[in-house]
């Protein structure tokens, strides 16, 4: 593993991809919304586990937005402004190239995991929720970040285009977060009730409900856990295979 | 006088008889369903409530009534609503069917709820008839789920505030660090 294609590699996502601004957009946008839930009638009468919840849903959704906009225009970026060439006739394999671009674009969502802490505390203060709060986020925000960045990186190795790979990486965001939304809908036919079983998006809402709910401890609900993980390893695989692919437009 | 009594008699009796049918037709036809939530009589509790509501649902005629079902309808005092009942519980939004309510007899309908709102609530039972097409509704029950927000709303607002300037700053000391360094 080459380190300073790593370090290349986080700065281009900080600089480069706009991802500083990204991060402070971000965080602009989880300051309003801390605002506005607690100033509206609505939020005052929430309890503090709900508030959580929610603070961790919206943070977590900015976070992979962010990181699968990186991600998708890693390689397509190059591609489009031709110094992908130059990057592949370094001695760099393509897989610890592909390895670089993604752990970039890892190193920006972390960050922004990490931009959530204050939230979280501040939300969670005297509710004694606050550790697990912190726990959960950072535990489902892995997860999920290391499958969601995984794809889109693949996506980005595998579209021709930046927009393409943008669009289709919002679209499986979008897809597979869309069952969580819709869970009181769907589980109430067998073919939904599936579905939401096998969401890693709807497993880690479950995951979340149930621990702040019911104070069960999160390594103690395998049904919960295992889909995210499971779908993480198969982003990886996809990440792995799809480095095989990298390749100047037109080459084979 | 002795012909007047007789006449006022038959004038009265014919009234009697012309209002018997009026206040008939006006008269509530008698119920043939009792429904009362039985148990819990109130719930008062924080943050989360798991019960089960107890609904007794009687037949008050000499007959068999069939085609029963009950159901159950949270209405949100505080936010003045109702609520989609399935976020109550996975089983409370399910209707429970009566087939068959032979006369005199009463049956009891268990509605296991999970309570995760804070407020003020009513929750109502009802049973519709569906053959007839009637709905009775018992009293409602009161559950009160107490607020145990311990939102510290200045240290929220002061958060909100702070960390957007903090990485505001982060961002503007990285970009001129970073252009420094490209012009070296």
């Amino acid at each position: 593993m080459n380190i300073h294609v790593i370090k290349k590699e986080v700065r281009e996502s900080l600089y480069a991809n706009r991802g500083l601004w990204m991060i402070l957009a971000s965080v602009c946008i989880l300051s309003v919304l801390c605002i506005v839930v607690v100033n509206i009638k609505e939020g005052s009468v929430l309890a503090q586990s709900d508030l959580l919840q929610y603070f961790i849903k919206a943070s977590l959704f900015i976070t992979l937005f962010v990181a699968m906009v990186l991600g998708a225009s890693s390689f397509a970026m190059e591609r489009e402004e031709h110094t992908l060439e130059s990057l592949l006739l370094t001695p760099i394999s393509k897989l610890n190239l592909s390895i670089a671009k993604y752990i970039g674009v890892l190193m920006v969502g972390f960050i922004l995991l990490l931009f959530s802490i204050p939230y979280l505390i501040a939300v969670g203060a005297g509710s004694g929720l606050t550790l697990s709060a912190l726990l959960i986020a950072f535990f489902i925000g892995v997860i999920l970040l290391l499958a969601f960045s995984a794809i889109s990186v693949a996506l980005s190795v595998i579209l021709q285009s930046s927009k393409a790979a943008i669009l289709t990486s919002a679209l499986v965001l979008l897809i597979l977060s869309f069952p969580a939304f819709v869970q009181s809908l769907l589980k109430q036919s067998p073919v939904g009730a599936a579905l939401l079983k096998i969401d890693p998006v709807a497993c880690c809402f479950g995951l979340m409900n149930t621990a702040f709910i019911d104070k069960i401890s999160i390594f103690a609900m395998p049904q919960y856990c295992l889909p995210p993980i499971i779908f993480a390893v198969i982003a990886i695989v996809l990440l792995e295979w799809s480095s095989g692919k990298v390749a100047l437009k037109g080459e084979k | 006088m002795k012909k007047m009594t007789p006449f006022f008699l038959v004038v009265l009796l014919f009234l009697f008889s012309c209002s018997g049918a009026a206040f008939a037709a006006e008269a509530p036809s008698a119920p043939e369903i009792s429904v009362a939530i039985t148990n819990p009589s109130a719930i008062e509790g924080k943050p989360v409530y798991n019960t089960d509501i107890q609904i007794a649902v009687k037949n008050l005629t000499d007959h068999e009534i069939k085609g029963l079902v009950c159901y159950l309808m949270i209405v949100d005092v505080g936010r003045e609503q109702t609520y989609p009942v399935d976020e109550f519980g996975p089983q409370a939004y399910q209707t429970r069917a009566i087939e068959s309510l032979p006369a005199h007899s009463e049956y009891t309908v268990t509605i296991p709820v999970k309570i995760t709102y804070v407020g003020l609530f009513k929750f109502s039972a009802s049973v519709m008839n569906m053959e007839k097409n009637y709905i009775v509704t018992a009293d409602p029950l009161t559950v009160h789920m107490i607020a145990t927000s311990k939102l510290n709303k200045t240290l929220v607002i002061a958060v909100a505030a702070v960390v957007p300037l903090a990485a505001a700053g982060l961002t503007f000391i990285l970009y001129r660090r970073r252009r420094s360094m490209e012009k070296k």
